[in-house]
């Protein structure tokens, strides 16, 4: 065996100048150019052409070449290489070529930066600790990644270069261990138990703990373990399996606790809030969300919800032909910690869910809903006020985004649908909501349905996909923590697509063929979750965790068990399948391992070499946990927290005149919140499969911002040649601080209003619900916990009450509730940051016919311009104009969002665009009228004169109240549309023209007037 | 009718909708998994024609198309040379045409390496439609699509790694001119691509690789005009059959 180091540069100097151009190089520093590097262990003939394109990059092999190439030597190399057990895309691409074209390779990779500096400025001690910080800032993360700076000569050494033993490599890194399985003796005082569970990353509470050690006092458990061979206090084994199936990432133990709620203030108080309490909820999730989704069903008489709450995703019935389900998922922390690994792993991680809905679907659409903070600190800002820990907020969302890519587009899935947002309550932890929509068929050929498992005792425990290392080892109770410095790095991991796409295409071909009889993803909790949760099927399980293949030697079985590896799935294949199966997994170039066998004993058993190391009632594990309970107080519309304000707003001006209304409409088009994401959203691919008739930008020349995404249903097996799905998604944390059971409200509206614009069937609509919560438990540094348990149930109760009146039952939901930071500002002072309190709404619907889409931009002149919704006026407080500028009273009383009026809108609206009387459809929401306005102009490139007296204020056009569309209509339809109407509220407020001007007669003194080709400007930006 | 081969697995990802364009033109599309072709690719024998869709063959790592490229070689090279030879069509769709590129197929059979797929002159993968022109080419598969410049023909593109680029730019592109293998061009500079190629077919114009995805632009409403018969990604594949049929 013999190792080699080749590294790999790109021969053309504008890849480098790209990069260079794209990075805050330090002062001093040029240019830097990025190579790649490959450790190769193999043989000694082995052929290693695969790694590189001999005209578009040249090879180093050997410190002389290494001088002879580089031509002028750079003033410092930046070493990066991955930490042991890191996931390595490449190096395992490689090492599997090498395998399939010359001979097995042991592979592992980095990269090189060559730092080329100004004359004269020396490789010293300063500029090496200069550069190393820039590069854990901007190209590396110390969290997954080894970075060393050294100098040119020091780069040119035998030891970097040919030192058999370099690097560590993931692969030959034998964790020894000797004991491969501990038993806990139970600890005595109730205070022991608690910092045992703290010290394992256990994140139990005391009435848990309580319960875990009646469990092992019970004298039939300890029976049963003297059979089994078990010692009578748990093993690692078990403590772990409780722990992970009790986290709150798993359990949801918030929304299932009994809660006593009440209002601190009178009535009179809250300006036209609603009033709720006090209530005594027994759990939030079942009195709340199933409540609103079984009485929409029962009273609407709903056949089409193939399956709810009680599998990976919700599944409807769209067609007699399809079932098409949807999930939408939070990866908050791991995206904190590794915004690329952690957005990557949390779109491959919902993909996974859709691919184990029912008997398993087929991901067709993804969506992404992403919350930062602002990312526009400077790097003086960010040195005096970012607490040690916290990255750029601009550096998390590039890497965010460029997980979001990789997973989409690697996977071949279409991101249809999405959102930024921004908030420096964003700032300690990001949101990555990452949502799948996937279609199966109703019937599976074998004439079986596609929507239900049917696992039966004796079939296999497979498990199929990818292999287990330690990371993501204890991810489910890590994200059920506060994130502080002292975070696990363990919890953080890097996605695979390649393996996981393979896995896909397999499991599709196994399930078509059928190969199995049940199927569920690897997600939280690892197969402790998987194998427990399929167990509920036949009412046990039992597996052998020493058969489960693995990344490297040395792992222990706990970690084994709750490793939470990715691209892994848990499959049930009957014994009779199982060669057929195991054929087809290698055809596909997948991985499948039998672990054990479903079985009826009611325990969930885990050997190790056959020997017995865990046993547990399946019972205890997933039905007797006790509710905890909470105290929920709501104080009232609050003032918004702020951990840092970065600038002092400036008064609003006098908008009597034209010049200063204009500098407000710019200010507030080029927020980050409202301008174009489109350089962003354009490196999503967001039509492969080829059926995304809904793009998500619109208009004649393709960068209006399309309302929500449309996939046409055809190609994915539906009977009907036109009928789509629609999906959208309405976010609003903006007025959280007043009142939840308000935002929540608009959150729906939002969503629902987007799927209304583009040609959705608001009787044919289901909804999604995702909460994100800063702790709503009592804790030392929570005084405000009462209160945010109140934000959460009036959340709840706003969704519900709105659902129920709609008709729009929710058929999947989730919830992250520990969305804190607390660290260390740069001058030493404490400093907590939470999460205003935010509530996604995903909606989905039926488009009848996908022909008749509408989109958000006008599309001829001398067509009417309609608002349609509500018309009152609705305080600015929370909205972009109070973002930006000092607006006195921005605060005021709310008018009563009347519910059943706005559904007959929606159909109404509905009903119109059906009969083609609609040339365009647009939601007024972040940026009010104007916005909205602005958005259709430009998208058609169309002028307008708005001449209304209903668009006469500063109030008019930027307040952000619910409900409202704006419309535009050819002339020769405007009676029938009017008609249409009926009663519905609607106001005509102007007419498109060819001016090239969007211009607003009565808002100022003089003419307002704003150039197309300058909105559209403005809006681009430079975000 | 005629059997189509749709290439699938290892990271490839658009064989259904390839493989739905071979159907609506009259071919019976087979999509094969690329480790059933390589265990015996005998297999081709049965078949008139053949698509290696867009995708991300083994996660785009060390250059889109590359380790697919050499799977296929590897394994495949002498079925698949003599199938091209026999005059069988092959469409290579983004990642297909990076492959086809690799595999040795394009431009030009059995010479070393001339051309290559750079990353986009922007840097970044990129999800749009563009306008298309079709010059004077010998290519089948684009033989008579008119080139109207008042209703320019759009497909979409998305991809990262499409910039036709070589070596020796000039005497590269001479030459492909001179024997009209040039069937797609940009109508505007996209991604930096030489001389604004999207696509480029063999010297005996049965083989077409293009970056472009006429396979997306079947049906008039994936079309962002939404008008009718702007959708004109069919007429490639049905200028196949046509030819399969001829033969």
């Amino acid at each position: 065996m013999n190792m080699r180091r080749i590294e790999i540069h790109q021969r053309e100097a504008s890849a480098s100048r790209r990069l260079t151009s794209r990075w805050n190089l330090p002062p001093g520093v040029t240019r830097v150019s990025v190579g790649q590097v490959f450790w190769v262990t193999g043989a000694a003939g082995i052929d290693t052409t695969v790694l590189s394109d001999p005209l578009l990059q040249t090879r180093i092999e050997s410190i002389g070449e290494s001088v002879t190439a580089v031509g002028s030597p750079p003033t410092l190399v930046i070493d990066v290489r991955w930490r042991a057990g890191v996931t390595d895309n490449r190096a395992q691409a490689s090492a599997e070529a090498m395998d399939l074209l010359s001979t097995a390779a042991t592979v592992a990779s980095g990269d090189v930066y060559y730092v080329y500096c100004d004359d004269g400025v020396q490789a010293d001690e300063d500029l090496r600790i200069l550069v190393g910080a820039w590069a854990r800032r901007e190209v590396a993360n110390p969290l997954v990644q080894k970075i060393s700076v050294r100098a040119w000569g020091e780069h040119l050494q035998y030891e970097i270069w040919e030192h058999p033993s370099a690097p560590k490599n993931a692969n030959k890194k034998q964790i020894q261990s000797g004991v491969m399985v501990e038993s806990f003796p139970l600890p005595s005082s109730m205070e022991d138990w608690l910092r045992w569970s703290q010290e394992n990353f256990w994140a139990l509470n005391r009435s848990e703990l309580q319960q875990v050690r009646d469990y092992f006092s019970n004298p039939q458990v300890r029976m049963r373990r003297f059979e089994v061979g078990l010692p009578e206090s748990p093993t690692d084994v078990e403590m772990e399996v409780i722990a992970q199936t009790w986290s709150e990432h798993c359990k949801h133990k918030i929304f299932a606790a009994e809660i006593d709620y009440c209002e601190a203030a009178t009535d009179s108080n809250f300006g036209g809030l609603k009033v709720i309490g006090p209530l005594n909820i027994n759990g939030l999730f079942k009195s709340e969300i199933v409540r609103a989704t079984r009485e929409v069903e029962a009273s609407r008489g709903l056949g089409w919800l193939s399956s709810t709450f009680s599998d990976n995703a919700g599944m409807v019935r769209f067609d007699e032909a399809i079932d098409v389900s949807i999930k939408v998922e939070t990866h908050n922390s791991p995206s904190a910690l590794d915004p690329y690994g952690g957005a990557l792993t949390g779109i491959l991680g919902v993909n996974r869910d859709i691919l184990g809905v029912g008997m398993g679907a087929r991901p067709v659409a993804n969506t992404d809903v992403l919350c930062f903070g602002l990312p526009d600190w400077s790097e003086k800002q960010v040195e005096e006020n970012l607490p040690s820990g916290l990255k750029h907020p601009r550096r998390i969302m590039e890497g965010v985004h460029r997980g979001i890519q990789d997973g989409g587009n690697k996977s071949g899935i279409p991101v249809i649908n999405g959102a930024f947002v921004f908030d420096e309550g964003y700032c300690g932890k990001p949101l990555v909501y990452c949502g799948t929509i996937g279609v199966s068929p109703a019937r599976l050929p074998d004439g079986s349905s596609g929507s239900k498992k049917r696992v039966l005792p004796g079939d296999l425990v497979v498990m199929a996909g990818g292999r287990v290392g330690k990371d993501g080892i204890h991810g489910a109770t890590f994200s059920s923590l506060e994130l502080n410095e002292a975070s696990p790095q363990s919890a953080v991991q890097i996605g695979d697509p390649l393996t996981q796409k393979r896995l896909a295409d397999f499991i599709l071909a196994a399930r078509d063929l059928g190969l199995y009889s049940g199927i569920t993803d690897n997600g939280a909790g690892g197969l402790s979750s998987s194998v427990g949760e399929m167990a509920q099927f036949t009412g046990g399980a039992a597996i052998d965790a020493s058969l489960v293949p693995l990344k490297y030697s040395g792992l222990k079985p706990w970690e084994i068990i709750v490793s939470e590896s990715q691209e892994r799935m848990t499959v049930s294949v009957p014994e009779s399948r199982w060669p057929a199966f195991s054929d087809l997994a290698k055809l596909h170039g997948v991985e499948v391992t039998r672990l054990g066998s479903f079985d009826e004993s009611g325990e969930f058993m885990i050997f190790w070499n056959g020997r017995t190391v865990g046993c547990l009632k399946l019972d205890f594990l997933h039905k007797e946990l006790r509710p905890m309970a909470i105290q929920a107080i709501w104080s009232g519309p609050q003032k918004k927290p702020e951990w840092i304000r970065r600038s002092d707003k400036n008064p609003v001006p006098d908008t009597t005149r034209a010049t200063a209304f204009r500098e407000i409409a710019r200010s507030i088009i080029s927020r980050p919140n409202v301008a174009s994401k489109e350089a962003w959203v354009r490196r999503f691919d967001h039509e492969v499969q080829a059926a995304t008739v809904g793009k998500p930008f619109t208009g004649v020349a393709a960068d209006g911002p399309a309302n929500s995404g449309v996939i046409w249903l055809k190609p994915h097996g539906a009977a009907d040649p036109y009928v789509g799905v629609v999906v959208s998604s309405g976010i609003n944390s903006k007025v959280a601080h007043v009142d939840t059971y308000m935002s929540a409200q608009l959150s729906l509206d939002e969503a629902v209003r987007n799927l209304i614009c583009s040609g959705g069937d608001p009787d044919h609509t289901c909804l999604v619900d995702n909460f994100c919560w800063p702790d709503p438990l009592p804790g030392p540094n929570n005084p405000d916990h009462a209160h945010k348990a109140a934000q959460l149930v009036r959340a709840c109760r706003g969704l519900a009450d709105t659902a129920i009146a709609w008709g729009m039952p929710f058929v999947s939901g989730k919830d992250s509730m520990k969305n804190d930071f607390s660290g260390m500002r740069p001058d030493g002072t404490r400093v907590k940051i939470s999460i205003p309190p935010t509530v996604l709404v995903t909606a989905m619907a039926k488009v009848p016919d996908v022909r008749k889409l509408v989109s958000s931009d006008f599309k001829k002149s001398d067509a009417a311009i309609y608002v349609c919704g509500p018309m009152a006026s609705w305080p600015l407080e929370g909205s972009e104009l109070c973002d930006a500028w000092h607006v006195p009273e921005a605060r005021g009383d709310y008018p009563r969002f009347d519910l059943a009026s706005q559904l007959e809108l929606y159909r109404k609206v509905h009903r119109a665009i059906g009969s083609g009387l609609i040339e365009s459809c647009h939601d007024v929401s972040d940026g009010g009228l104007f916005v909205a306005l602005a958005e259709s102009a430009i998208g058609g490139r169309k002028g307008a004169m708005i001449d209304s007296p209903h668009v006469g204020s500063l109030g008019d056009l930027f307040h952000e109240g619910p409900g409202r569309l704006v419309i535009s209509v050819s002339p020769e339809n405007e009676a029938a549309f009017v008609e249409s109407l009926g009663g519905a509220s609607h106001v005509r407020i102007g007419t498109t023209n060819d001016a090239g001007a969007l211009s607003f007669k009565n808002v100022c003194e003089d003419l307002l007037e704003f150039g197309v080709l300058e909105l559209n400007r403005w809006w681009k930006g430079d975000l | 009718m005629p059997k189509a081969m749709i290439l699938c697995g290892d990271g490839l990802n658009c064989e259904r909708e390839t493989a739905s364009a071979f159907d609506a033109a009259g071919f019976v599309s087979c999509i094969t998994h690329i480790n059933e072709l390589v265990r015996n690719p005998k297999i081709l024998g049965s078949f008139q024609a053949m698509g290696i869709p867009g995708g991300f063959s083994f996660g785009d790592e060390l250059g889109s198309g590359q380790i697919l490229a050499k799977k296929l070689r590897t394994f495949s090279s002498d079925e698949l040379r003599d199938f091209v030879r026999r005059g069988n069509p092959v469409i290579g769709i983004c990642n297909g045409f990076q492959a086809l590129v690799k595999l040795g197929l394009l431009p030009w059979p059995d010479t070393p390496q001339e051309i290559a797929l750079a990353h986009n002159s922007a840097g970044d993968f990129i999800n749009r439609w563009v306008e298309v022109e079709f010059p004077d080419s010998i290519c089948i598969w684009t033989k008579g699509i008119e080139d109207d410049a008042r209703i320019p023909i759009q497909y979409p593109v998305r991809h990262g790694e499409g910039r036709v680029t070589a070596a020796d730019e000039s005497k590269v592109l001479q030459e492909l001119k001179r024997r009209r293998q040039i069937p797609l061009r940009y109508r505007q500079d996209f991604n930096g691509s030489m001389d604004r190629i999207a696509g480029l077919c063999d010297p005996s114009g049965v083989v077409f690789g293009l970056m472009p995805h006429p396979e997306a632009a079947v049906s008039d409403w994936l079309h962002p005009s939404k008008e009718k018969g702007s959708a004109r990604g069919l007429d490639i594949f049905k200028n196949a059959k046509r030819y399969v049929d001829e033969r």
